[in-house]
């Protein structure tokens, strides 16, 4: 095992490598960039594919086009590049391609705030493209965190054949850290494959767990990929009966799993003042909770890894064993809206929110959490 | 006759998705089946070609077709051809798009992959108007046409879509129409030969709107038209500008050597590999 | 699913290193942290910028810790390097109670520090060979002040990141810093126990 000083853009592009991803398309944009370019000089080496593509929609429809035909792939980017993905997200996640795109958050709406961080966009990334349609979003909160769930984001995109956003902020991308190398292959997880003959082999029927196989084109087993809903063997429709099992098993092939997409760091869980807070603002918020634990608050924190589906069954355990919660976030309350649906009025739910492109620090926190116990 | 029946039988996907979308007298079909024997003539199998499309009622065609097909989001279908063709290059990578989808919409998308000249043969189906939408101005309607969205008649001029993408770097590039099938066929056989970016521009009807507002209500009306307002682009040559204003100039506009980006992609790994 | 951490935030040493774009501030930043590395310290390095790829601010953070680090950006600054007027006037507020200033003596005329280090860094790297030295010129002086990594694995990593011909020149004006640094804190100890037998 290997231990390098790697910043969070940097552990992500290894993580998605050591994963197994084969092909980057991407288009430049800050905080993001160091993703890509790590992928422009080592792909190559690797015989894997790069292209710096147009644009960001262009970016996606490459990365998806390479899925198709076989090969792990991923892109980059950032708020405004996000908001142009969103077309061929919505795409992935109805053709079930399988794809990671990693988005690095900064300060918006629009330009924004381009160096600097953020977590506006979390809302965006479960409900950026039109239509219902499922997602997951993993968030990570340091370098080496992101190396893992790079990995994991990977394999959930294969095992559900659906776009994962790996989802960061300015500060753990570019914050540097050191981060072990796995010396083995990690755990890998390849998209389901046909078992039968190309004759019989139906592209978009449910096998049982929702996620239909996935050959490579070229493979044999002709099929058609569209847009548009589509009945079992691919082909347009419009018959509601349909229609309805096309949406509610791409829906539910994930929440049908969801008790098990529950991925969190825990501190002092059983506490009487809880605090839940993702990315770089769980550091802050580790921190602070160590502060006025040493002043003899009972308080604790939860990471969450995973913000979408939103793990309701562990945040309503918190809630049943708390009486206040704060949720410290870098936008205006979008986790804290999550904390109060599945709260439905338990506990007292406090919210810090800035927005203003610098980190909520610790001492900001403390400051909370001692108001909160008045 | 035969023959033909059997080409379609070859290759038609047996599926209820028959008939097809297309108004009766519509110029696709007469593409399609010229793709469809230039692919046969090709010795492609249905195995190696991927036939990606984008949205519009020309990028229907690969639904019908039974290779690996991919109907893609307005504009973007090149976008994911790049990504099959550098993903797996031994596949045949075919793109088909409208005049609205290739040009408007797709147009940063059209110049990009023939700057890069990847190697996927593009068929531009030009009818000069969004059919699917109920007839509105596309990137190639004629100046002063009255359509729905321009009701007091087209303000802007029409886009060259081959002088455009033959400036962008095509390897190959041509026009033909629908009625000109003998180089239609000649053109499709050169596109899904030629190393690198190839695209053909095939002049279509479409006898719902185009035809309306040109004032020819018939497909073969339509048709004439082509045949009367074509010059073959050998012929043009001799011809002064004047005489060419409203002539659609066809045949094989650039045909040319250049490196492809796998092509160069393969030499950049292979002094990678040395060290 | 989930971990159980330990429930102590670890004692940190904050080191900020501050200037104008193109000083060399970032990649500063990264060596000393890489040293850190080396020297088997949890680290964290982070950085702050403007637009500009030349002139305009430039921030550093290295936070090293013997323990796991929990929140990666500087709190309370135990040694802060300017390298220019503004960043000094801009950061000196972050440094803490008996913290060190380290400052560039030629583009840091003002210092409003009672105890900062003024030396002269660019004139260093230029008399070593090579003017845009001055940021291993600057870890000279932290390797001096800062007792959580040390000038060996600075020197290694510069060895390591630097492009090959230019490893030497930057080495030694790393070495002239320090030296420098060190004869400065020699002599300030030497004051200051003069001062304490004086009262």
């Amino acid at each position: 095992m290997e231990t390098v000083l790697l910043e969070g853009n940097e552990a992500c592009a290894r993580g998605a490598l050591a994963a197994g991803c084969r092909f980057y398309a991407g288009y430049p944009i800050t905080p993001s960039t160091e993703i890509m370019e790590f992928m422009s000089r080592e792909l190559p080496k690797l015989g894997g594919m790069f292209i710096q593509m147009e644009d960001e929609m262009g970016s996606m429809g490459a990365v998806i086009g390479a899925s198709l035909a076989g090969v792990k792939a991923m892109t980059a980017t950032s708020g405004p590049g996000f908001s142009l993905m969103q077309e061929h997200i919505g795409f992935a996640s109805m053709a079930e391609v399988p794809c990671v795109i990693a988005l690095v958050m900064r300060g918006g709406p629009s330009t924004g705030l381009p160096t600097q961080p953020s977590q506006a966009d979390v809302m965006q990334a479960a409900w950026g493209t039109h239509g219902d349609h499922p997602v997951i979003v993993l968030s990570a909160s340091s370098a080496y965190e992101t190396f893992d769930l790079t990995i994991k984001a990977f394999n959930l995109a294969e095992r559900y054949r659906t776009p994962v956003i790996m989802m960061t902020d300015a500060i753990v991308a570019h914050t540097r850290e050191a981060v072990t190398l796995p010396d083995a292959d990690v755990e890998i997880e390849d998209r389901p494959q046909p078992t039968g003959t190309p004759e019989e082999f139906m592209a978009y029927a449910d096998p049982g767990n929702g996620v239909p196989p996935m050959p490579p084109f070229g493979d044999g087993y002709r099929y058609h990929v569209t847009g548009l809903c589509h009945d079992v063997r691919g082909f347009p429709t419009t018959r509601s009966d349909e229609v309805d099992f096309l949406l509610r098993r791409l829906l539910s092939k994930i929440t049908r799993d969801s008790d098990r997409l529950q991925w969190f760091d825990r501190w002092h869980e059983n506490s009487e003042t809880m605090v839940i807070a993702h990315g770089c603002v769980a550091r802050a918020a580790l921190r602070a909770v160590r502060q006025v634990r040493d002043k003899g608050l009972d308080v604790g924190l939860i990471k969450p890894k995973i913000l979408w589906p939103f793990m309701s069954t562990t945040i309503s355990n918190v809630l049943d064993n708390c009486r206040r919660v704060l949720v410290p976030e870098m936008n205006f309350g979008q986790i804290s809206r999550e904390v109060e649906r599945v709260n439905q009025g338990r506990c007292e739910i406090v919210t810090l929110n800035k927005v203003d492109g610098t980190a909520i620090t610790p001492p900001e926190i403390v400051q909370k959490l001692e108001e909160m116990q008045l | 006759m035969k023959h033909k029946e059997h080409l379609i039988r070859k290759y038609l996907r047996p599926s209820k998705k028959m008939p097809t979308i297309w108004c009766p007298g519509c110029g696709i079909g007469i593409f399609m089946q010229a793709l469809i024997r230039a692919i046969d003539r090709s010795g492609y199998g249905k195995d190696d070609v991927v036939m990606v499309s984008g949205i519009g009622c020309s990028s229907r065609i690969p639904i019908y077709l039974d290779f690996n097909t991919l109907h893609t989001t307005h504009g973007r279908a090149l976008t994911f051809a790049t990504g099959i063709k550098l993903a797996r290059p031994h596949l045949k990578v075919i793109t088909i798009m409208g005049d609205g989808d290739a040009v408007a919409i797709g147009g940063n998308h059209l110049i990009h992959a023939a700057k890069r000249n990847i190697d996927v043969s593009a068929f531009v189906i030009n009818n000069q108007v969004y059919g699917m939408t109920g007839g509105q101005c596309s990137p190639t309607t004629a100046h002063g046409t009255r359509t729905t969205s321009s009701p007091y008649g087209n303000l802007e001029s029409a886009f060259d879509i081959s002088r455009l993408v033959e400036a962008a770097g095509a390897a190959m590039v041509g026009r033909a129409t629908v009625y000109h099938t003998p180089l239609l066929d000649r053109l499709i056989d050169m596109a899904l030969h030629k190393k690198g970016f190839a695209m053909v521009e095939v002049i279509a009807q479409c006898v719902t709107y185009s035809g309306r507002w040109l004032g020819l209500t018939s497909p073969a009306d339509m048709m004439l038209w082509q045949r009367d307002n074509c010059v073959r682009v050998e012929r043009a040559q001799e011809m002064t500008e004047e005489e060419l204003a409203d002539k659609i100039v066809i045949g094989v506009l650039s045909d040319r050597e250049r490196p492809t980006y796998s092509h160069e992609y393969r030499k950049l790994f292979a002094e990678l590999s040395k060290v | 699913m989930s971990t159980e951490n330990c429930s102590q935030s670890y004692p940190r040493y904050e080191i900020r290193i501050a200037g104008s774009g193109g000083q060399g501030i970032l990649l500063a930043g990264i060596i000393l942290a890489e040293a850190a590395l080396l020297d088997r310290k949890y680290v964290a390095q982070t950085a702050n910028y403007g637009p500009e790829a030349r002139g305009g601010n430039s921030i550093s953070e290295v936070v090293i810790s013997d323990g796991e680090i929990d929140y990666p950006s500087a709190l309370e600054v135990d040694l802060l390097v300017a390298l220019s007027q503004e960043a000094c006037d801009r950061n000196l507020a972050g440094v803490k109670e008996g913290g060190s200033v380290i400052v560039d003596s030629n583009l840091v005329p003002n210092v409003p520090w009672q105890t900062a280090a003024c030396l002269p860094f660019g004139e260093i790297a230029r008399k070593a060979g090579e003017k845009r030295a001055i940021n291993m010129a600057a870890l000279g002086a932290v390797a001096s002040f800062c007792p959580a990594v040390s000038a060996d694995s600075i020197i290694a990593v510069m060895a390591k990141r630097l492009p090959a011909a230019k490893v030497e020149i930057n080495q030694q004006a790393f070495n002239e810093a320090r030296q420098a640094a060190d004869n400065l804190r020699a002599q300030s100890q030497a004051y200051q126990n003069q001062s304490e037998a004086d009262a």
